[in-house]
């Protein structure tokens, strides 16, 4: 699907003329579909790409950012043939208390927040690394012929988050519609969600997608929505009953 | 930098939301509110989920001094080492349990402690036998302060936690008391900050 489609079907279903928009401007709408994106490929970890990090000589921490601006969450990493373990500074105490200037050929390495690392044993000489991670997505210009990076099957669950992100600053009944479609939205990511856990796990990957069947929707719509006994979550159809997202907001 | 996200892009993105076109177009709220709410939002972050990490070689030993400043931007220390050495973490009952004057017992340092000293403040037993050893701390950091001026607008983060910057704004801006107060709003907004910082806690640790 098109961003411009999605752009379009965004600003038709809040009720608006998609070739003269009034309640919503198309740069509204395009921010509201990068956001959703961006939280999409967060919550899942659908986008991953492979890429090189060189460990500087003598050096075992380093920053990750400045390698890879795109940078969420690291999956996999390499260094010749040699898959590194992740490891905490806990474990690399107990395996040798002279990890941060023991040199030999690297077996452990750890990641922190967004931008740190370590890696024991350090070598004497620079060594390309290949990282393989969860990417976060290229932003949305709405420009001709662009397609959302994450999967086409879920493009739907864009114009839902589309819809709900410019329905929200209207509070009360507009907010409740739009609660209704990002409850479509979260649980597309869920099914998706634990798609790739799947999948992940299959690879022994180091970082799994966040559990987001173990958040509380009810901090998000006041109530739990309820769930259709043996329906499977769709990004089309949903899992939510009409009303249920309203519940929380007139009780 | 590269890899750093500008939080003005957030302010932009966010104006349709606050019924504006542009900042000089913000009636209920002023530029300064947005950018005070997305800084409150990061050191929150900060804490509860750990998500900057820094090392700090700044910290040097001197002869029979037991305490050392911790960073100013320090939120939580995560290993500290002296030289290349790793000291581990206890308190002060363990240690006055090991020797009742630890905080002058004199040798190279082999626990660091931070209770019962004061805040920003990490000891360090037995006290340094040697002046001028590096004692490098790893700690999780508040980001750079996002100040009103708009000196700093970048954090180091990836693009997508513009969103939670985002809610940050709204939840802020829509939970003041005011003409604009819309707490239904406000209130799921912070539903959808907590969300995020689930989430955060979950891949990157180590928070609170």
């Amino acid at each position: 699907m098109l961003t411009t489609d999605i752009l379009d079907r965004v600003i038709t279903r809040v009720d608006d003329d998609a070739e003269a928009p009034v309640s919503v401007t198309e740069a509204e709408a395009l921010a509201a579909v990068n956001e959703g994106q961006d939280l999409f490929s967060w919550l899942t970890l659908c986008l991953e790409t492979t890429a090189t990090l060189t460990f500087p000589a003598n050096t075992p921490f380093g920053t990750i950012r400045d390698s890879f601006p795109d940078f969420l969450v690291p999956l996999r990493v390499v260094v010749g043939s040699t898959r590194l373990r992740p490891v905490t500074f806990g474990d690399l105490d107990v395996l040798d208390d002279q990890w941060q200037a023991r040199t030999g050929v690297p077996s452990r390495y750890a990641a922190l927040g967004f931008d740190f690392w370590a890696v024991y044993p350090q070598r004497a000489f620079n060594l390309p690394s290949s990282w393989t991670y969860a990417q976060s997505p290229g932003l949305l210009t709405g420009s001709a012929g662009e397609v959302p990076q994450i999967p086409e099957q879920y493009h739907p669950s864009l114009i839902s988050y589309g819809i709900y992100r410019v329905k929200l600053k209207e509070g009360a009944q507009g907010l409740t519609r739009g609660k209704e479609q990002l409850n479509l939205f979260l649980d597309a990511a869920t099914e998706h969600g634990d798609f790739v856990r799947a999948r992940s796990r299959a690879a022994r990957y180091d970082t799994l997608p966040f559990e987001l069947k173990t958040f509380d929707r009810a901090r998000l719509f006041g109530r739990t929505p309820r769930i259709r006994r043996g329906m499977p979550a769709s990004p089309i159809a949903g899992t939510t009953e009409p009303g249920d997202a309203a519940g929380g907001a007139t009780q | 930098m590269t890899g750093d996200l500008d939080t003005t892009q957030v302010i932009t993105d966010v104006l349709p939301a606050l019924h504006a076109a542009d900042t000089a177009d913000l009636y209920w709220w002023q530029l300064t509110d947005l950018i005070e709410f997305m800084d409150e939002g990061l050191k929150r972050l900060a804490w509860k989920a750990g998500v900057f990490v820094k090392r700090s070689t700044s910290t040097v030993s001197a002869v029979g001094r037991p305490t050392y400043p911790l960073p100013g931007d320090h939120v939580a220390v995560l290993h500290v080492s002296y030289g290349t050495s790793p000291l581990r973490p206890a308190g002060t009952l363990e240690l006055e349990a090991r020797d009742s004057n630890y905080q002058s017992t004199a040798g190279t340092p082999d626990h660091w402690y931070l209770d019962q000293i004061g805040d920003y403040t990490m000891g360090l037993a037995p006290v340094p036998n040697h002046a001028g050893d590096t004692v490098p701390i790893i700690y999780t950091a508040q980001s750079a302060e996002l100040d009103d001026a708009q000196e700093n607008t970048l954090v180091t983060a990836p693009e997508p936690l513009k969103g939670y910057l985002a809610m940050c704004i709204l939840a802020g801006a829509y939970g003041r008391e005011g003409e604009m107060e819309m707490q239904d709003l406000a209130q799921h907004c912070k539903g959808r900050i907590a969300m995020y910082e689930a989430m955060m806690a979950e891949y990157y640790g180590m928070g609170e």
